[in-house]
């Protein structure tokens, strides 16, 4: 019934926008008074102007941790260990980008990551309901939360090496895809407003509708403020129900059932090569833990002291432990500030940056392969801060290649503990012609 | 002799003059030769243009003209000062920052690629060719496209407001 009344919404807005769009142009698609609305979508997908371009991006990176916590020993003293060094593939994306008339876009962006499995990125197709205020876009598509998630495959182009913690795979405050987005932009002399409102599948237990709100304004090149909002509309799940590696969301596998919000603001700032972006985020969860996933987990994941505590368990595996917790009700913070400076040299452009990026979440574990994350699950708080800095020299604009080192601070075995990472990276825009 | 040197004088100086006042005038028709003027196609119902709205259009914050045709922008490379003057003026960005600031844009799948013509008269070309192109040629360059329906578009240099 509610996809029936959605279905006739949409119609609804379809027939009034449309006729709006038409306009009077001897080689334009026409719309005939006696045409309707049907032979008008027609003309735009019959017309001459299809336009198409195929194009991608390749990052290669290596990656390095040093001295991270690994463990405590008998006589109570922390033990520390040193990853190899990693060469990775993050990013070897083909896309494809086409439109038809003046009001249909398409696009797709497929990604072969280093497990080598072709992952579908971005899949949708997009329709002018009027010009640009409103447009609908359908089918699978990185929402426009923040600063970055809308630009997490900007490799050549973003100013940073590594996406913000609250992006982390390992950790998202929010699934970065959706399904159904209306938004549109208003732009009167350099100012713009845009807002996007999207839904989806997302992570939904069952008929839930997720929503989210998304909104900003921007002045020339020079300021964008905004903020995002997003709810689950009632419970969601992990996108696998057993305990292993967990990636893209933000609902943990040992839940029964998590309700949450996320929200948060930004602001972006340019000015003669200056750049200061300053991000914060929160998500409160309303969860129910699964004491079957719980006890699996203490039988196969190292759990701290503050874990096994919240968790309700005592180290000692086992399977009648009646003392777990089901309520979780927890909140997850970040925030992020980064400064950088870019100038234009022989070499090209050169652009040294700062960041500091904090996150805190309490429910999350150590260990990746069982669904947690190696730097907010490995501290006593589940917080860390993240302090990094780096230079990127870009000596044409398809090529970019980054230099990184971050230093970590978590909580461990009661101590404020240090451990470094550097990355090095170097991505490549290409094109077909 | 004393009547030649002042006739001699009269004369220098007369040439002297004649040449400040041509150079003057070449200087002036120079200039008036390296403005800026937009062609679009000849189905884009305008007349004139300001710097705000071609800086948004070469930006990719501008899809559509007013009467719904998606705008085709076509761009030319930085080979003369006019062009050199477009970036400085108009879009207030240089090319490797425009270039980075479109990829981003094909990345998002937000906007397809700026095409890059070199000549004006395969710039006029294109413009009559794709509904909705716009590109910026120079005053003298319209000499070249009189033979290319194109209409001719005036751009609006902005106001300055002087504070007393």
């Amino acid at each position: 019934m509610r996809k029936t009344i959605f279905f006739a919404i949409a119609c609804s807005v379809l027939h009034w926008f449309l006729p709006n769009t038409a306009h009077a142009e001897n080689e334009a698609p026409q719309l005939n008074e006696n045409a309707g609305i049907y032979q008008y979508l027609l003309n735009q997908f019959s017309g001459p102007e299809n336009e198409s371009h195929v194009y991608g991006v390749i990052e290669s990176n290596l990656y390095k941790t040093n001295g991270s916590p690994a463990g405590i020993s008998d006589a109570g003293d922390t033990t520390y260990s040193s990853d190899p060094h990693q060469f990775g593939l993050p990013h070897a994306h083909l896309m494809l980008q086409t439109s038809k008339g003046d009001l249909f876009n398409g696009f797709l962006n497929l990604n072969i990551d280093d497990s080598e499995t072709i992952a579908v990125k971005n899949a949708w197709f997009e329709i002018g309901l009027s010009g640009e205020m409103l447009k609908l876009r359908l089918g699978k598509f990185y929402r426009p939360f923040g600063l970055f998630n809308e630009v997490r495959d900007s490799v050549t182009s973003r100013l940073s090496i590594e996406l913000p913690e609250y992006l982390d795979s390992h950790h998202p405050i929010i699934s970065p895809t959706t399904n159904v987005m209306l938004h549109g932009r208003i732009n009167t002399s350099g100012h713009v407003l845009r807002y996007a409102m999207t839904t989806g599948n997302d992570l939904r237990a069952g008929s839930q509708s997720p929503f989210g709100l998304d909104m900003y304004y921007a002045y020339n090149n020079f300021l964008r403020i905004g903020g995002s909002y997003y709810t689950s509309s009632g419970n969601a799940v992990a996108p696998n129900d057993t305990i292993g590696e967990l990636k893209e969301s933000p609902v943990q596998n040992w839940m029964e059932k998590d309700k949450f919000n996320a929200y948060g603001a930004y602001m972006r700032l340019k000015h003669i090569g200056f750049l200061l972006e300053v991000e914060y985020w929160g998500s409160d969860h309303k969860g129910q833990r699964d004491v079957e996933q719980i006890q699996s987990l203490e039988s196969l994941a190292y759990l701290n002291p503050t874990q096994l505590q919240r968790f309700g368990l005592d180290g000692i595996p086992t399977t009648t432990n009646d003392n777990i917790p089901l309520k979780a009700n927890y909140k997850v913070t970040s925030y992020l500030m980064r400064l950088a400076y870019t100038w234009e040299t022989e070499f090209g452009l050169v652009t040294p940056y700062i960041t500091y990026d904090r996150y805190k979440n309490p429910e999350t574990i150590a260990e990746i392969e069982y669904g947690g994350d190696s730097k907010s699950g490995r501290s006593e708080d589940g917080g860390f801060e993240k302090f990094s800095f780096g230079m990127i020299l870009k000596p044409i604009p398809a090529i970019a290649v980054k230099a990184g080192y971050c230093n970590n601070r978590v909580k461990f075995n009661n101590q404020s503990v240090l451990f470094s990472s550097y990355i090095l990276s170097a991505a490549y825009f290409w094109e077909l012609n | 002799m004393c009547k030649t040197k002042p006739l001699a004088l009269a004369y220098f100086l007369g040439i002297f003059f004649f040449c400040h006042v041509t150079s003057m005038h070449d200087a002036k028709a120079s200039n008036e030769g390296l403005e800026l003027i937009a062609i679009v196609h000849p189905g884009v119902q305008i007349s004139e243009i300001d710097h705000q709205t071609l800086k948004d259009i070469y930006t990719g914050q501008l899809e559509h003209w007013p009467d719904g045709q998606r705008i085709h922008p076509i761009l030319r490379p930085i080979v003369k000062e006019s062009a050199y003057r477009f970036y400085r003026d108009v879009l207030e960005i240089g090319p490797e920052k425009l270039q980075a600031h479109w990829q981003n844009l094909m990345i998002m799948g937000e906007r397809l690629p700026l095409q890059v013509v070199h000549r004006a008269y395969d710039t006029g070309s294109l413009v009559s060719q794709k509904r909705g192109a716009i590109a910026i040629v120079e005053r003298r360059e319209l000499s070249q496209l009189v033979d290319i329906r194109t209409r001719v578009v005036q751009i609006l240099k902005p106001v300055v407001t002087v504070l007393q």
